[in-house]
């Protein structure tokens, strides 16, 4: 039913509101069967390996699905199910290269960045040595500072430029897992900063569902009378109710949030691509026949 | 995928507007924090300064008054900009967003301060976000007090940069094609390529010049391309020639 659009919901390149603004209303157009989805997916997450493979398949599907009305390409409900279905198993493979792309990233740093902390921590001792660091530590300080900044830039950066690694897998024509992930760094090259942009208003527009959360295991803390900053350890009839209730909560939270962030993904691919590919710049009754 | 609302001004005129959605709303709201804050640490340096050298009595004084000035900086940054600068304020106009009245005349004082007035309210837990999601046309509580809709603003023409081939070529284009039976849609869509080509993947680049002068020759009658400069200088000079047209 949601599949008979025909005309692309984005035509242009978007602003970054505008991209925030485009995915808040995919989310709230298409809640239930999103939903639906998202929560079919996390029941499967708890299924070892398997189930894995599953909630990778519902999660794409509803980015497909989310995909197609951003894209305006019309697909049979049973076409899209199949499709995604036939890749489950390289869904997984995406989060698994994922992961092992991180390792990398971690072991690069340490590689690369341990020659030049060596070379700074150098200079700190001979700081201290010639007295110039003997009052207040400036200069530990400043290496602190200096190393936590050039992590953080560079594992932002890496996120940002794998962040859509599974959109590709869910929306485009057959790939490879690495493809996927190449495509992703494809698209977002240039364009981390703007992307940055986006998840921050992203974030801050769906600050209800993450307070919904917290506002749940605070409910319960006061109720079960436990003190909510955790300078006491609950005792064991208070974790009967509290583990429940924390498990209740993430998995409400994340089936809640995971649709919006796809719909996000997929909005923010189909901005990309139109940037990139023009895909948008035929003339109209050309484009028609 | 965006909110269209048609307003009727007094003359009876018909407007069609596009809603800013939320998305750019929460930016410009961000920007405009953002600055607010930056101005509020300022005086609050000033203000410790200054009361630092007091006695007791003018220094509360003293910070009677700020505590003034930081109600006049919240609601006032709004009233002030959105009333001088016809609906804007400097995060409105970084997203290309734009207060207006129900019939799409310009805000005036009246509006903006109820809009500042009421904006607490909307802050404090989301309000303003969740009324602006339910409703139709994406108000929030100010807005609906004072008669307002935000709106997006179209883009601005940008200045484009042509060859001087180009030039030479649109003489040719206008005086031995039927370049003025382009539609509309079509010379939007060629400025549109002109404009974002620099952006363009270059292989995508290529590829969209070509199919573009090939659909292009079809539409205006163009027989042979004419071999200086490439695909692009066609295109701009289709631009330039389609432009002189009356």
């Amino acid at each position: 039913m949601a599949q008979s659009v025909d005309r692309p919901l984005i035509d242009r390149p978007l602003g970054a509101g505008e991209m925030v603004s485009a995915a808040t209303r995919l989310y709230i157009a298409n809640f239930k069967e999103f939903f639906r989805l998202s929560l079919a997916g996390y029941l499967w997450a708890l299924v070892p390996v398997y189930g894995w493979a599953r909630c990778g398949a519902r999660v794409g599907l509803l980015t497909r699905l989310a995909y197609n009305q951003v894209s305006g390409r019309s697909e049979e409900p049973d076409a899209v199910e199949q499709t995604v279905e036939a890749r489950r198993w390289r869904f997984v493979g995406v989060v698994m290269l994922l992961i092992l792309i991180y390792l990398g990233g971690y072991g690069m740093v340490f590689i690369l960045g341990l020659p030049a902390f060596v070379l700074a921590l150098g200079f700190v001792v001979g700081a201290n040595a010639a007295g110039l660091n003997a009052d207040g530590n400036i200069f530990n300080l400043l290496l602190f500072v200096i190393v936590l900044l050039v992590w953080f830039a560079f594992f932002t950066w890496l996120a940002t430029r794998t962040v859509l690694s599974d959109i590709p897998m869910a929306v485009d024509a057959p790939l490879g897992v690495r493809q996927s992930i190449a495509r992703s760094w494809w698209v977002t090259r240039g364009a981390v900063l703007r992307l940055q942009l986006v998840f921050l208003v992203a974030f801050l527009v769906t600050m209800p569902l993450v307070l919904l959360d917290t506002g749940l295991n605070l409910l319960t803390d006061l109720l079960l009378g436990i003190d909510p900053t955790g300078s006491t350890t609950p005792t064991f009839p208070q974790l009967l109710v509290l583990i429940p209730e924390r498990i209740f909560a993430f998995v409400v939270g994340y089936t809640l949030s995971t649709p919006y962030w796809q719909a996000l993904k997929a909005v923010v691919y189909a901005d990309l691509r139109i940037r990139r590919e023009g895909l948008d710049l035929k003339l109209k009754s050309a484009a028609q026949s | 995928m965006f909110n269209r609302v048609t307003l009727q001004t007094p003359e009876s005129v018909e407007l069609e507007f596009k809603l800013a959605g939320i998305g750019s709303r929460a930016l410009a709201l961000l920007v405009d924090y953002l600055i607010q804050g930056a101005v509020l640490i300022v005086l609050l340096i000033g203000w410790a300064f200054t009361i630092a050298g007091l006695p007791e009595r003018p220094a509360q004084f003293v910070t009677a008054l700020g505590s003034l000035g930081l109600f006049a900086l919240y609601v006032g940054y709004f009233v002030c900009f959105e009333t001088l600068w016809q609906g804007q304020t400097p995060g409105k106009r970084f997203v290309r967003i734009r207060v207006v009245r129900e019939d799409g005349r310009p805000v005036g004082l009246a509006q903006t301060t109820l809009r500042a007035l009421l904006r607490p309210i909307d802050d404090f837990l989301y309000i303003g976000v969740l009324v602006i999601l339910l409703g139709r046309r994406e108000k929030r509580l100010g807005d609906m007090a004072a008669g307002t809709l935000v709106i997006q603003e179209e883009r601005t023409a940008d200045t484009l940069e042509l060859s001087q081939e180009a030039a030479a070529l649109a003489a040719r284009i206008a005086g031995e094609t039927a370049v003025s039976s382009l539609s509309a849609d079509d010379f939007a869509v060629v400025r549109e390529f002109l404009i974002r080509r620099s952006t363009l993947e270059s292989r995508a680049r290529a590829r969209l010049a070509a199919e573009l002068v090939t659909q292009l020759q079809q539409r205006i009658g163009l027989a042979q391309i004419p071999n200086t400069g490439g695909y692009e200088t066609v295109i701009e000079a289709v631009y330039l020639a389609y432009q002189k047209t009356p």
